[in-house]
């Protein structure tokens, strides 16, 4: 976007009142929208914001020389790609991540005022939210944070917040023991089928090779090798399966992006 | 008696109701031995990670790897022996390399390995290596550097300078300048660039084991020019490093034999519940209703 | 709080809150990676705590964990998207037109309110619009080589039963069978999904049933890697607390 719009000291606060009450004013209008039209709006923005990306894939390219020195097939509206449609998709999404953040602050603050059973708990969630936040922005916004600042955003990003993400993830490892034990029972085809496969690909993966080691990599008794078995499996049978899965998902979304971007799917984004 | 009490005193009834603590207790003690007293297991190189090997190996000198590291602490147990096992080997070729990453604690996680490493190989910042930093947009940031690094990347993460102030960066204007790409992750980030990468440029994964299957098709269609299995694919670079002289040994053989005690214990704990299960239905051994 | 929850929580306080300071005497120089390890031990001890059963501790430790994920998240938010591609365009470049960005990007806002709510999707649809009008990229570069590469020969060309040397080039009886197997499974396991309805046609039916069990092993191999990573994930905590922590063995 550069050159369409430069403002300079004062006339940048002059663009700063300007935009803020113009944006008053038309989202007082857009309040005003009768039923009828909003749903209309909505695809109508969605069709612009999807048509650009679709023209731009769709359209034919012809070979430009960029400032570089490179060689890159491109049409009248690849450049603005990098300079605003991919900016502007990033600061919306980040402006609008913000709502996680005030929502999460918004019922735990709800939990502390209404001194709900466990409060106490919400109280540590938004210190540490908050604390987190502050202390973070201190140390990567500024030139140079004082020493005692950018120790304590070690202590919580990588001597608590990691350890504590890793210790998170890994104990569902002692939950999928449980589960395996309990509820793996071979009680159908399906589940010999799945236990059987994973069997193989868990042996050919780690102590089921001591087994086979010593038979001869090459040849005919390879063939009896456990990871030969186990990369069958994965190769022959479990890839084409994963596969046509795949094909299936990829489908649905092409199906889905057709849908959103005519507006014809409904659901959350364009239901009453 | 009274029939419960019964069913509570049968061994088989025990067997297919062991309390869930004291599995937690076994796979604890079973994972903790070996991570004491470490054993070395025997290990057979998966052809994916032979081909991510020669593939890196393969770098012309007037090329760099573009390395996207999509991954925190809570996957070290994979991606860390993955990531370090892959810099061994380019730094002892001295293949120059640029960093960068999907989400924000992936840009640290590796800087900070990079940094650790970087002395033991002579490997100075800004001349043999950079760090792009967070590409908060996945699809932007690969379709941007397909035709231009310094219109996507305005500076760079560890000093914020523009990237013509890098000797590392001299000659590497877009994508066609990369070798390859090795994204290393905990998710299925390797689909950015599948989608959006200029056609025909090599693409590496060394993806958490729980990805990789996902990502065979894409090896065997040779989107993907090789594929780390996990802790295994990990085991396997490091075993091709020592073989060729590229590396050592690290996380990737050290955390097999606790893995391998863990798998021997789930299919154990299977196994007790279906014997159990199959000796308790009626007609078979004493007692015991069939659930 | 029940009476065991609350002798639970006062001993694991007792026992954290001095270990904590101890800790702090003991590893003191700023950044030190020492303190990191303590500090990471005492919070994996506390979330490992839901193993013998739920506790205050853990309920605490899981709530400064939100909070600190939340305000990393909004944190990285501002300072590597916000203060790059808006902030500092519009302040220090004076480029104003991107100061629109943010009033649009409000309008998310409007969610809590009841009457005005609909404004919320503003944003939301030019999101997904971006995402939809790039699906027909995305489908083209990732699907056309895949489906390329299900079309393999069937016929063996070379009439050994295994190739010594495989190439592109020539294929081996077992490589023919193989081949024959995946095409079997893949159109089976298409069939089993494309025709979600009642299956009346026996080939249809049969084909279907077929993918149902080919497609188990293909969910066996993902539930066997997902026990990989889950287990990995456990090691690395576990050499974590034992070597980076409590040093019980030094680094090989």
């Amino acid at each position: 976007m550069e050159g369409l719009g430069v403002a300079q000291g004062v006339w940048l606060w002059v663009a700063v009142v300007g935009v803020a009450l113009a944006s008053v004013a038309i989202i007082a209008a857009l309040t005003r929208t009768p039923p009828r039209y909003r749903r209309r709006l909505l695809v109508t923005v969605c069709f612009v914001a999807g048509l650009f990306y679709a023209l731009e894939f769709f359209l034919p390219t012809r070979e430009v020389v960029s400032e570089n020195g490179m060689v890159t097939r491109q049409n009248f509206l690849t450049p603005f790609i990098p300079t605003l449609i991919s900016p502007l998709a990033e600061v919306l999404a980040a402006f609008i991540l913000g709502l996680g953040l005030f929502s999460l602050l918004r019922i735990h603050s709800g939990n502390v005022a209404k001194r709900k059973p466990g409060y106490y708990n919400s109280v540590a969630l938004i210190l540490s939210a908050v604390v987190m936040l502050v202390i973070g922005l201190w140390t990567n916004w500024t030139e140079s944070p004082p020493d005692g600042i950018r120790a304590t955003y070690g202590y919580l990003f990588n001597g608590l917040y990691q350890n504590m993400d890793a210790a998170m993830f890994s104990l569902i490892a002692f939950f999928i023991l449980s589960a395996a034990y309990r509820a793996f029972r071979i009680r159908s085809i399906e589940g010999s089928i799945l236990m059987a496969s994973a069997l193989i690909v868990l042996l050919g993966l780690s102590f089921g090779v001591i087994a086979t080691q010593g038979l001869p990599a090459t040849g005919m008794a390879s063939n009896l090798r456990i990871e030969t078995w186990s990369s069958w499996v994965l190769g022959v049978v479990s890839l084409p399966a994963l596969r046509a899965i795949d094909f299936g998902v990829g489908l649905g979304a092409l199906a889905m992006g057709l849908r959103i971007w005519l507006g014809i799917e409904r659901g959350a984004l364009f239901g009453d | 008696m009274d029939p419960t009490t019964d069913k509570r005193s049968n061994i088989l009834w025990k067997l297919q109701n062991i309390d869930r603590r004291i599995l937690y207790l076994l796979l604890l003690v079973v994972v903790a031995i070996p991570v004491l007293w470490p054993v070395t297991m025997p290990n057979a190189i998966d052809p994916m990670s032979e081909s991510l090997w020669k593939t890196v190996d393969a770098t012309p000198p007037d090329k760099i790897i573009l390395l996207s590291s999509t991954w925190s602490k809570a996957t070290r147990g994979e991606n860390g022996g993955q990531t370090r096992a892959l810099l061994e080997h380019m730094m002892s070729r001295r293949i120059r390399f640029a960093l960068s990453s999907f989400t924000a604690p992936g840009a640290q996680v590796i800087l900070d390995i990079v940094r650790e490493m970087a002395p033991r190989f002579d490997y100075v910042y800004g001349r043999d290596w950079v760090h792009l930093g967070f590409q908060a947009s996945a699809n932007n940031f690969v379709k941007g550097i397909n035709a231009d690094f310094r219109k996507t990347v305005r500076q760079d993460f560890v000093e914020k300078r523009p990237l013509d102030a890098f000797a590392v960066m001299e000659g590497v204007r877009s994508i066609d300048d990369v070798h390859m790409v090795i994204e290393i992750s905990a998710a299925a980030t390797h689909m950015v660039w599948m989608q959006f990468i200029k056609p025909g440029v090599l693409v590496g994964f060394c993806p958490t084991s729980v990805m990789a299957p996902e990502s065979l098709p894409y090896y065997s269609s040779r989107q993907l020019a090789g594929v780390l299995w996990g802790a295994k694919g990990a085991y396997d670079y490091e075993q091709l490093n020592v073989r060729n002289g590229t590396g050592t040994y690290g996380m990737g053989r050290q955390y097999m034999a606790p893995l391998s005690a863990a798998f021997a214990l789930v299919i154990l704990s299977i196994t007790i519940g279906n014997v159990a299960m199959f000796l308790s239905r009626p007609g078979i051994g004493r007692g015991g209703t069939a659930s | 709080m029940n009476r065991q929850d609350r002798i639970f929580g006062i001993v694991g306080l007792a026992l954290a809150g001095p270990l904590a300071v101890i800790g702090y005497i003991v590893f003191q120089q700023p950044g030190s990676a020492a303190f990191n390890a303590f500090l990471g031990g005492i919070a994996t001890l506390a979330l490992y705590s839901i193993l013998y059963r739920e506790n205050p501790i853990y309920r605490l430790f899981e709530h400064v964990y939100v909070g600190l994920a939340a305000g990393y998240i909004s944190m990285m938010a501002i300072t590597s998207i916000i203060r790059p591609r808006w902030y500092e365009p519009v302040f220090e470049k004076g480029l104003w037109l991107w100061l629109w960005a943010l009033p649009l990007a409000l309008l998310a806002y409007f969610v809590f309110s009841r009457k005005h709510g609909w404004l919320s999707r503003i944003p939301l649809v030019i999101l997904a619009g971006f995402a939809a009008g790039q699906a027909f990229q995305s489908f083209a570069n990732l699907y056309f080589p895949q489906i390329r590469d299900s079309f393999r020969p069937l016929w063996p060309t070379l009439w050994q039963l295994s190739n010594p040397s495989p190439s592109p080039d020539s294929l081996s009886i077992s490589g023919a069978i193989n081949n024959g197997i995946f095409l079997v499974t893949l159109v089976s396991v298409l069939t089993y999904f494309l025709f979600s309805f009642e299956h009346k046609r026996p080939l249809i039916r049969n084909t279907a049933q077929l993918g149902r069990w080919l497609i188990m092993i293909g969910f066996g191999a993902i539930f066997g890697s997902t026990i990989m990573t889950r287990f990995a994930l456990l090691v690395d905590r576990m050499s974590f607390l034992l070597v980076e922590w409590l040093r019980l063995r030094g680094p090989i």
